[in-house]
C-alpha cells in the first residue's frame, strides 16, 4: 500500500495528513503494473479481428500489420489528438479576438501595442487597432480552416527562413491545420497507411502547426486580449486560497474564455456579488495552465482578482479537498475526473464552458459571443449562492503551502526588455562560458516518472548546477515554483556562473514562462537566438526536455521541438519501443533530417550529463570554447 | 499431478492471466459489465513488481505445508489428494486468519465487504488451467507428472 | 505403540493426523471433554444463533473410526501417573500410554468478584457455554460482558446484531487494548457504540448483584459505583491453562506446561501442545502462552511427528497475531502493538481507495526490522507483514514496507539523493 511521493514535500505532507481522500497519488499503485504491449505500442484495437498484439508467437496482426506499422499508426494518432487539442485553443482564442475586434464582445483589448506588433510580424495592415486585430484573427482562422492542399500562409511569418526552407525540402510544410489532423485520423485507420516513415513525417507536420499556431500564435493573441506578460513577483501555492473570499478555481488553457469574468470581477459590481453573500469578495485561483497564463499577465489584467497559481494539475484534488474552493470552471484540460467525488463531498460547483471539457457532474453554461459579461454575472451569482450554501456544511483546512516570491511574467518580449533590448548580453554570457548552455524544461507533470515532479525538479537542479540556464513552461513550472526554484533564493542552488548571472540580473536560475502554451514563446526565443547568431536552430547550444510529459499534447509539442531541430529529452519513452524503425528514426536518423533527436533517460543525473554533452558538441561546432 | 511452471523473465505484464482467472470464476459471461451491476470478481493471481521494479507474476504455490490451511478455523481450506489447496466458499466465514498467514500474500480478502477469502483453486475440475491457456508469452506452462516432490507451482 | 492424546481440539487433532500419516498400526486414543471436534473460534456465532452447531463441526461423524482412532469424548482426565504411564479419567477408567500428549487447552478465568458464583454466569470456551448463552438469550434482555479482548468484542458484536442489549466492560481505555493503538481503538469503540453496544471503559467490575429469590444476576456494579442492569454475565477477561493434573504429576508448569522446541515436557515421552503449552514467543522473546489457533495446530503437528518417531521442531511460534472483523470492518494486528518500545519508529499510513474505503496501516520498525503491524480496513498482504515480523528479516529496500512509510519523507530523500 503506497502513495506516490511529490518533490513538493509540503504538498506531500498535506496528502499524508489527508488520508481521507482518494487522489491520483493513491490510485497510481494499483495501476503500477503496465501491459507491455501497450507500453511498447504494439497493441492495435482498430478492427474487429483484433485486438491484436505483436508477441513471439504472432509477429503480425491479422491484417498483416507489423510492429512498425502498429507503433507508427498509434503514434501518429496520438500526435494528431494532441495537435487537435492545441489547435482548438488557438481557434477559440482567434474567434474571441475576432468577436472583440468587431465589437460583438463587450470586452476590451488590453494591449494595443501587441496588435500593432503582431500585425507587422504577420504583414497585416489596417486603419485602426480593431481592424488590424480583426484581420489578424481572420488570418489565423483562415489558415486553420484551409484545405490540406493549401499550405498555411502564416508559417513563413512565424518561423525563421532556415527552418521554413528545411521543412519545404522535407515536404512537411503544413496545409490547413485542422485538415492535417483530419487526414492523420484517416491515415491511421484500418488498412490505410502502413508506411511508418510517412507517418512520422506527418507527425512533424502536425508538430509545426501545433507549435506555431497552437502555442506561439495563441500567446500572441492572448497578449492582445489579456495584456502582455511583465516580469514581476507572484504568490503560488495553496495558501493563495483565502477562506475569506469566494474562490473560483479555473482549469483549462484558454485565458480568453475568462476575459469577461475577469473584466466583471475587476469592477465593483462584480465584487459586490460576493460581498453581498457575506464574503470579502470574489477571487480567481489558478489551477493548470490557464492559471499560469493569468499569472503571467497579472500586471495587465486580473489585479486583485487573480490571487495566484495554487499548484499544477496533479495538485487539484487535494486543493479541492481543502474546502476553500467554492467553484471550479473548466474550459479545457487538465481537469481530472478524480475531482468529481471530491466536488460532491465538499459541495463545490463544477461549471464547464466548452463541451470538449464537459465532466459528467459539471453544469454546462453557454459561452455565446457578445454575452460574455452576462455569462460572467451568471457565474458570479452561482458562485455566491454556492458559497452561501456550502461554507457552514464543510470544514476548511488550507495548509501553509507555496512561495510568495515567485518571479513570473517571462516572455520573449519581457526577457529582451530585461536584457536591455536584445539578446546580446545572453549570447555574450554563453560565449564567455559563464552560462554553459540553455535548456527548456517543458511540458507536463506526471506521477509515474519517479513521483510527482520528482524527475523535473531533480533534472532542473542538475542542469542549473552545471550553469545551464533553464527556461520553463507548463506544469513543470507549476511544480518548480512550488519547490522554490522560481524564487530569487534558488540562485543558491545554481553553479557559480549561473548564480552570478542571477545576482546581476535579479532573476532566479529558472525563468518562468508560465503555461505550456508558452513553450511556443520559448521557441520564439530560440528562433531569435538563431537569427542573432546567424545560424539555424539545430546549431544552437540549446536542448529541451519534457521530463514528466503526460499526454498527447506533449507528444505534439515534442514533434514541434523535433521539427525545429532540437534535442528532446524524455524520461519515459513514448509507446514506440516496439518498433525498431520508429525508434531508430526518432533517436538516430532524424538528426540528419530536421536536426532533431530524442534522448530517453530516466535518471536525471545521467540525463543532465547527456544533455550537457549535446550542448558542448554544439558549442564546439560554433567555435565557442568549452 | 498437474504442475504449473512460471518463467517470470517472460512476463510482460499484459495481465491476460488475471483476466482469464476472472472469466472462469465469474458467474456471468461478461464480468466487467456485471461488476457495474454488482458482481465483483477478483483474479486469484496477481502480477506484481518486485523490489527492483521488475515484473513478478504472483501465483498461489499450493504449498506442501500450507500456512493458510493451518490457520483456517472453519475447515474451509483443505489440501486435496490432487495436491491443490482449495477454499470451500460455503464454509468460509471470512475471518481472514489465512490472509494473515500466507507468506506470499496469495490468500486475499474478497473485495466484497463481508465476503469470504479468495485464492487460486488450481482450476480443479477444468481440463487445463485458465491462466496457462491465456498467456501469450509462454511465461506460464503446465506439465503432468508422477513426481510429487518439488512443489506444485514452480518458478523456473 | 500406545499413543494417548488428552484434548480433542486444534492441537490434539493435528497431532493425531500427523501420527496416523506415518503410523497406521499403533493404538491411538483421544480423550476429550468435547463431544466432537469443532471450531472454538466460532463459538460466538453459535451463542448468537447465527450459526448452528453442525456448521462448526470440523470433522464428520465416523472420522475417528476411519482413522483407527479411539475417540473417548465427554471425558475429563483426573490423574496422571508418569511412572506407570497411565492416565486416570473422572469415571475411574485408566488408559495406558507409551507416548502422551497433553493438549487440554485453557479455561475461562472468572474474576474474583463478590457474587460471581451462581447461575447465568458463563465464560465462552466450550460449546456448552455457547449453547447456554444462546438458551439464555431466549428470555434474558441484558447481557454484560467483562473483558473487551478478542472473545468479548466478537461476542458483543454478534449478540447486539441478534437483538439483545449488550454491555461491554473493560479495564483499558478502548477495546482490544493489546491489538489496537489509540486511534484504531477509538474507531473500534465507535463502531461498537454505533451498533448499540454500551461501553464502559477504565473502571474495574466490583460486584455482581444477584436476586435473593433465584440467585439470577440483576446488576453488575463497577468500582465507580455505577450499576449496569444485567441478566446474563459473561466473563471474557482472560483464560488459565488446564494444567491441574499435569502439575500434580510433576510436570513443570508456570502459566502453562513448559515445553521445548520439540513440544516435550520435562518428563520423557510426555508432550504438550496448544493453548495449554508455554513456550518462547518469537515476536518478543518471552515465555508465554501463545493461545491462537494456527499456533496450536503447528505445535500439535510438531508433537505428533515427534511422538511417532519423527523429528520436527517449532521454528516460528507466536500468539501475537489476530485477525478480526467487527461490524464489517476487518483488521489484523501483528506483533506488539501496545507496549511498544520507545526506540521503535512508528509509521502511520492512511488512505482512501477508489471505492471510498478508508484504510490505515500502522507499522513499528526497529532499524530495518519490522516489529509490529496493524492493518485496518484493507488487510491485503497481511501475510507478508506477518512473515517479516516473525522472521525479523531486513525490510529495507522492500517496496511493500518502504512505500507504506512516510511518502513525503521519501520524496525528500529522493531529492537529497539527487
Amino acid at each position: 500500500m503506497k502513495r506516490c511521493s511529490s518533490a513538493d514535500s509540503c504538498f506531500g505532507n498535506y496528502l499524508e495528513k489527508r488520508g481521507d481522500i482518494n487522489t491520483a497519488f493513491d490510485r497510481l499503485e494499483d495501476q503500477s503494473v503496465k501491459c507491455g504491449y501497450g507500453q511498447n505500442g504494439v497493441c492495435c484495437r482498430l478492427c474487429s479481428n483484433g485486438p491484436c498484439r505483436i508477441t513471439p508467437d504472432s509477429p503480425k496482426g491479422v491484417c498483416g500489420a507489423t510492429a512498425d506499422t502498429m507503433v507508427a499508426r498509434n503514434f501518429l494518432r496520438s500526435v494528431a489528438a494532441g495537435s487537435a487539442c492545441y489547435l482548438h485553443v488557438a481557434e477559440s482564442t482567434a474567434s474571441r479576438l475576432k468577436s472583440i475586434a468587431s465589437g460583438i464582445s463587450p470586452i476590451p483589448l488590453r494591449s494595443e501595442k501587441s496588435v500593432h506588433e503582431l500585425a507587422v510580424l504577420l504583414g497585416i495592415e489596417g486603419s485602426s487597432t480593431n481592424e488590424k486585430a480583426g484581420r489578424i484573427a481572420d488570418a489565423v482562422l483562415a489558415d486553420l480552416y484551409r484545405p490540406r492542399i493549401d499550405k498555411m500562409e502564416l508559417v513563413s511569418k512565424l518561423a525563421i527562413p532556415a527552418r521554413v526552407k528545411k521543412w519545404q525540402e522535407l515536404g512537411i510544410m503544413p496545409g490547413g491545420a485542422k485538415a492535417e489532423v483530419f487526414d492523420a485520423i484517416v491515415k491511421t485507420s484500418t488498412n490505410l497507411n502502413t508506411d511508418p516513415v510517412d507517418q512520422l513525417l506527418h507527425c512533424l507536420n502536425l508538430g509545426i502547426s501545433t507549435g506555431l499556431y497552437g502555442l506561439a500564435m495563441t500567446n500572441l493573441m492572448n497578449d492582445i486580449i489579456m495584456g502582455e506578460p511583465e516580469i514581476g513577483i507572484a504568490s503560488t501555492g495553496f495558501s493563495v486560497a483565502s477562506p475569506d473570499y469566494i474562490n473560483i478555481a479555473v482549469s483549462g488553457h484558454s485565458h480568453s474564455v475568462f476575459a469577461g469574468l475577469i473584466t466583471l470581477l475587476e469592477s465593483d459590481k462584480g465584487q459586490q456579488i460576493g460581498i453581498k453573500a457575506g464574503a470579502k469578495g470574489i477571487r480567481i485561483v489558478g489551477l493548470t495552465c490557464v492559471g499560469q497564463d493569468m499569472q503571467l499577465r497579472a500586471s495587465a489584467s486580473g489585479k486583485n482578482v487573480f490571487v495566484g497559481q495554487a499548484g499544477n494539475n496533479f495538485t487539484q484534488e487535494a486543493l479541492l479537498a481543502t474546502g476553500a474552493i467554492d467553484m471550479v470552471i473548466s474550459e479545457f484540460n487538465c481537469t481530472l475526473s478524480g475531482i468529481e467525488p471530491i466536488a460532491e463531498r465538499y459541495k463545490i460547483k463544477l461549471i464547464c464552458l466548452d463541451d470538449v471539457a464537459k465532466q459528467s457532474s459539471a453544469a454546462m453554461l453557454n459561452d455565446v459571443k457578445g454575452q460574455e459579461l452576462k455569462l460572467a454575472e451568471e457565474i458570479c451569482v452561482i458562485a455566491a449562492d454556492q458559497y452561501r450554501l456550502r461554507r457552514s456544511q464543510i470544514t476548511i483546512d488550507v495548509p501553509e503551502h507555496g512561495y510568495d516570491d515567485v518571479v513570473t511574467g517571462v516572455s520573449e518580449k519581457s526577457l529582451l526588455k530585461l536584457l536591455g533590448g536584445n539578446l546580446t548580453p545572453l549570447i555574450e554570457l554563453v560565449k564567455n562560458g559563464t552560462i554553459k548552455g540553455i535548456a527548456g524544461i517543458l511540458g507536463c507533470s506526471n506521477l509515474a516518472a519517479g513521483g510527482h515532479d520528482v524527475n523535473t525538479v531533480a533534472l532542473t537542479r542538475e542542469l542549473i548546477c552545471r550553469d545551464i540556464l533553464v527556461l520553463s513552461a507548463g506544469c513543470t513550472t507549476g511544480g518548480l515554483a512550488n519547490c522554490g526554484y522560481c524564487s530569487l533564493s534558488a540562485k543558491e542552488l545554481a553553479g557559480p556562473g549561473l548564480k552570478a548571472v542571477c545576482e546581476k540580473l535579479g532573476i532566479p536560475p529558472v525563468l518562468n514562462f508560465g503555461p505550456c502554451l508558452a513553450i511556443g514563446r520559448i521557441e520564439i526565443v530560440v528562433s531569435e537566438l538563431a537569427k542573432a547568431l546567424g545560424v539555424d536552430i539545430p546549431q544552437l547550444p540549446v536542448v529541451i526536455s519534457a521530463p514528466q510529459w503526460l499526454e498527447e499534447q506533449a507528444l505534439a509539442d515534442g514533434c514541434f521541438g523535433l521539427a525545429l531541430g532540437l534535442t528532446l529529452h524524455l524520461s519515459q519513452p513514448p509507446p514506440i519501443l516496439g518498433s525498431a524503425i520508429v525508434t531508430k528514426v526518432l533517436t538516430e536518423d532524424l538528426v540528419n533530417l530536421t536536426g532533431g533527436k530524442v534522448i530517453v533517460e530516466m535518471n536525471p543525473a545521467v540525463a543532465a550529463d547527456k544533455l550537457q554533452q549535446v550542448i558542448n558538441e554544439k558549442l564546439a561546432a560554433l567555435g565557442i570554447g568549452v | 499431478m498437474r504442475k504449473k511452471l512460471i518463467d517470470k523473465s517472460k512476463c510482460v505484464g499484459c495481465k491476460n492471466c488475471e483476466l482469464a482467472c476472472i472469466m472462469v470464476h465469474s458467474k456471468t459471461p461478461f464480468p466487467f459489465i456485471s461488476s457495474a451491476a454488482g458482481e465483483i470478481v477478483q483474479s486469484r493471481n496477481k502480477i506484481e513488481l518486485d523490489a527492483d521494479g521488475k515484473l513478478f507474476p504472483e501465483f498461489c504455490r499450493h504449498c506442501d505445508e500450507p500456512s493458510c490451511v493451518e490457520a483456517c478455523i472453519s475447515g474451509a481450506l483443505t489440501k486435496g489428494e490432487d495436491g491443490l489447496v482449495v477454499c470451500d466458499q460455503n464454509i468460509c466465514i471470512g475471518c481472514f486468519m489465512c490472509v494473515m498467514s500466507c507468506p506470499y500474500g496469495m490468500a486475499r480478502p474478497s473485495v466484497k465487504n463481508d465476503g469470504a477469502m479468495v485464492k487460486c483453486d488450481g482450476c480443479r475440475g477444468r481440463e487445463s488451467m485458465a491462466c496457462v491457456d491465456a498467456c501469450p508469452q509462454r511465461c506460464l506452462s503446465q506439465t503432468d507428472t508422477e513426481d510429487e516432490r518439488n512443489g506444485q507451482v514452480i518458478y523456473v | 505403540m500406545k499413543y494417548v492424546i488428552i484434548g480433542g481440539s486444534a492441537a490434539g487433532i493435528a497431532a493425531a493426523a500427523e501420527i496416523r500419516k506415518v503410523d497406521r498400526k499403533g493404538e491411538l486414543t483421544i480423550i476429550c471433554k468435547d463431544k466432537f471436534y469443532y471450531s472454538r473460534c466460532q463459538l460466538h456465532m453459535v451463542a448468537s444463533g447465527k450459526t448452528t452447531v453442525e456448521q462448526i463441526r470440523l470433522k464428520p461423524t465416523g472420522w475417528a473410526e476411519d482413522m483407527g482412532i479411539k475417540f473417548m469424548s465427554g471425558k475429563t482426565v483426573f490423574g496422571l501417573d508418569t511412572t506407570n504411564r497411565t492416565v486416570t479419567l473422572d469415571d475411574d477408567q485408566t488408559v495406558a500410554y507409551d507416548r502422551l500428549l497433553i493438549a487440554t487447552g485453557t479455561k475461562t478465568f472468572f474474576p474474583p468478584l463478590e457474587g460471581i458464583s451462581g447461575p447465568l454466569t458463563f465464560g465462552l470456551r466450550n460449546l456448552d457455554d455457547a449453547l447456554a448463552i444462546k438458551e439464555a438469550g431466549r428470555t434474558a434482555k441484558n447481557f454484560t460482558i467483562i473483558g473487551a479482548g478478542l472473545v468479548g468484542v466478537e461476542l458483543a458484536a454478534e449478540l447486539v446484531k441478534a437483538g439483545v442489549k449488550v454491555n461491554l466492560v473493560e479495564l483499558a481505555k478502548y477495546p482490544l487494548p493489546l491489538q489496537l493503538d489509540q486511534v484504531c481503538g477509538a474507531k473500534c469503540s465507535k463502531m461498537l457504540a454505533d451498533a448499540g453496544v454500551k461501553l464502559y471503559f477504565g473502571t474495574p467490575a466490583k460486584k455482581l448483584h444477584r436476586s435473593p429469590e433465584d440467585a439470577k444476576p440483576v446488576a453488575l456494579e463497577l468500582a465507580s459505583g455505577e450499576k449496569i442492569a444485567t441478566d446474563v454475565l459473561i466473563c471474557a477477561a482472560g483464560v488459565t491453562a488446564n494444567t491441574d493434573f499435569a502439575r500434580r504429576a510433576g510436570i513443570d508448569s508456570r502459566k502453562g506446561i513448559i515445553i521445548n522446541d520439540q513440544c516435550l515436557t520435562n518428563i520423557p515421552d510426555v508432550f504438550a501442545a496448544g493453548d495449554v503449552a508455554e513456550y518462547v514467543d518469537t515476536v518478543n522473546g518471552l515465555w508465554q502462552l501463545t493461545a491462537v489457533w494456527p499456533t496450536a495446530v503447528r505445535q500439535g503437528k510438531v508433537a505428533g511427528i515427534n511422538m511417532a518417531g519423527g523429528s520436527a521442531s517449532i521454528k516460528i511460534n507466536t500468539g501475537m497475531k489476530t485477525a478480526i472483523s467487527v461490524m464489517g470492518t476487518h483488521f489484523i494486528s501483528l506483533g506488539q502493538i501496545s507496549n511498544t518500545k520507545p526506540e521503535w519508529s512508528k509509521h502511520v499510513f492512511r488512505n482512501t481507495d477508489s471505492r471510498g474505503g478508508e484504510s490505515i496501516r500502522i507499522l513499528y520498525t526497529d532499524g530495518n526490522a519490522l516489529k509490529s503491524a496493524l492493518l485496518w480496513g484493507n488487510v491485503t498482504d497481511a501475510g507478508l507483514y506477518h512473515e517479516a515480523i516473525v522472521t525479523g528479516r531486513d525490510i529495507s529496500g522492500d517496496y511493500l514496507f518502504i512505500e507504506g512509510l512516510d511518502a513525503a519523507k521519501r520524496g525528500r530523500e529522493t531529492m537529497s539523493v539527487l
